[in-house]
């Protein structure tokens, strides 16, 4: 677990983003995460910019207005800064799937909750979408193994809907896994393409693909239009 | 295991019976199987046209004759390897009959098939694929064309209705697990996958009861 979450905000005022040269006094720690934190929200929004292949240490460095040294004082490669950056960003999608889906009492309105939040805060960022979501797997395997384990940090949470049939409670073991990638895919790819402000739209669309399994089409509809 | 270069790679210019076109053609089959071997054993990114040459036994002019750059030579085998697994799944749908929920389960039995016989083509065109970026998007939507409508079938039985983009719903639900199956651990045979995935499948269209009978026939 990275030690600066970036849904954390930081405590010191905005106007600090960028800090004075010179000995401004700061304690070292403060200096480490302010630096950390500047270089994964350049390196997110290099990526949604120009790609993971268009992603250098140069340019990550430039936008968080450190340079290249700085960079190799933390992370070794792009590749480790975005190990790092995806771990704390996979991490914040998750804490805020699973607290949507603790605000409602029924399974069926808890997973359509959890993929509302999905949906807007992608559509509110859709840099984040682009990066979580879709360059991971350009990025390559080893970052996709942490894809992985974000997908199986939420499986159990859609598994609970098993108890709602005979059918459903012997569902082949991959079932959950490939909802959630297929979701994942389906709102990185929209969202890459320039269309996040319509994500929210896809609400009723994904519900009902989610939950069709497990409630049937026709209670997965009524609960996608609820 | 792929192919391996066969015993054309010890013909000497000029003392072969073959024609030219012939030994060309060997030539270029044998960097498209070099370059998904390659790639899958050390990534896309860290593979080199010096190693692709390697592998393949063939000369760097003889590389650049057939092909432009390491990605040129990767977008050529995964085409390749995409337009064979799209035969194959289309001749067992064929073979399967009328019943489109056996036409997918035939279709998914073959497409698994193939990528057991190709390991290394699997892992290329599964796991390293995506890493060439917006070409690569070109390609998933040329895959996305090849197999949509085997499933594009299996709509209107049952629970038919849900959504337009049901098929790639499913396709990208399908293409995940064989992502997560080829990138944990060690190989195992992605045909011990042919039931789940038949069931995840067709479960949109069927519903649990039609998508597991389909799935355990």
């Amino acid at each position: 677990m990275p030690s600066d979450p970036p849904g954390e905000r930081p405590e010191q005022p905005d106007d600090l983003a960028r800090l004075p040269h010179g000995r401004h006094g700061l304690p070292s720690e403060f200096v480490e995460r302010n630096q950390r934190r500047r270089l994964f929200a350049s390196l997110i929004r290099t990526v949604a910019e120009l790609g993971y292949n268009g992603a250098t240490i140069t340019n990550v460095a430039e936008g968080a207005g450190v340079t290249t040294r700085t960079f190799y004082k933390y992370f070794d490669s792009v590749e480790t800064c975005y190990l790092a950056a995806f771990e704390a960003g996979g991490e914040l999608l998750g804490d805020r799937l699973i607290a949507a889906y603790g605000s409602e009492a029924e399974w069926p309105l808890r997973v359509r909750a959890a993929l509302a939040a999905a949906l807007e805060l992608f559509a509110a960022e859709p840099e984040l979408a682009r990066f979580l979501l879709t360059e991971p797997f350009v990025a390559g395997p080893a970052i996709g193994r942490r894809y992985q384990e974000q997908v199986e940090r939420l499986a159990p949470y859609l598994r609970e809907g098993r108890e709602l049939s005979a059918e459903a409670a012997s569902f082949p073991p991959t079932t959950e896994r490939g909802l959630i990638g297929s979701v994942a895919s389906q709102v990185g790819r929209k969202a890459s393409a320039g269309r996040a402000a319509s994500l929210p739209a896809l609400l009723p669309e994904l519900t009902q693909f989610v939950l069709t399994p497990y409630l049937g089409p026709a209670e997965a509809r009524r609960i996608a239009l609820w | 295991m792929e192919r391996s270069p066969s015993r054309l790679s010890q013909v000497k210019p000029g003392g072969h019976p073959l024609r030219r076109e012939v030994l060309v053609h060997h030539q270029r089959r044998r960097v498209l199987t070099a370059v998904a071997e390659v790639a899958a054993e050390r990534g896309y990114r860290a593979t080199s046209v010096a190693a692709i040459i390697e592998r393949a036994g063939v000369s760097k002019l003889k590389f650049y004759e057939n092909f432009s750059s390491k990605e040129d030579a990767f977008l050529a085998a995964f085409d390749e390897a995409l337009a064979e697994a799209a035969q194959r799944v289309a001749t067992a749908a064929e073979a399967a009959g009328e019943d489109p929920a056996a036409r997918v389960a035939a279709g998914i039995a073959a497409l698994l098939g193939f990528l057991d016989e190709r390991p290394a083509l699997a892992r290329a065109c599964i796991l390293e694929a995506p890493s060439l970026g917006a070409q690569a998007g070109e390609r998933r939507e040329l895959a996305l064309a090849a197999f949509a409508p085997l499933l594009t079938g299996a709509r209107g039985e049952g629970g038919g209705e849900g959504g337009s983009n049901l098929e790639e719903a499913v396709l990208d639900g399908l293409y995940w697990l064989l992502y997560e199956a080829l990138s944990t651990g060690k190989p195992k045979r992605l045909r011990r996958l042919r039931p789940a995935l038949v069931e995840f499948a067709l479960l949109p269209f069927l519903g649990p009861a039609g998508a597991r009978a389909a799935a355990s026939a």
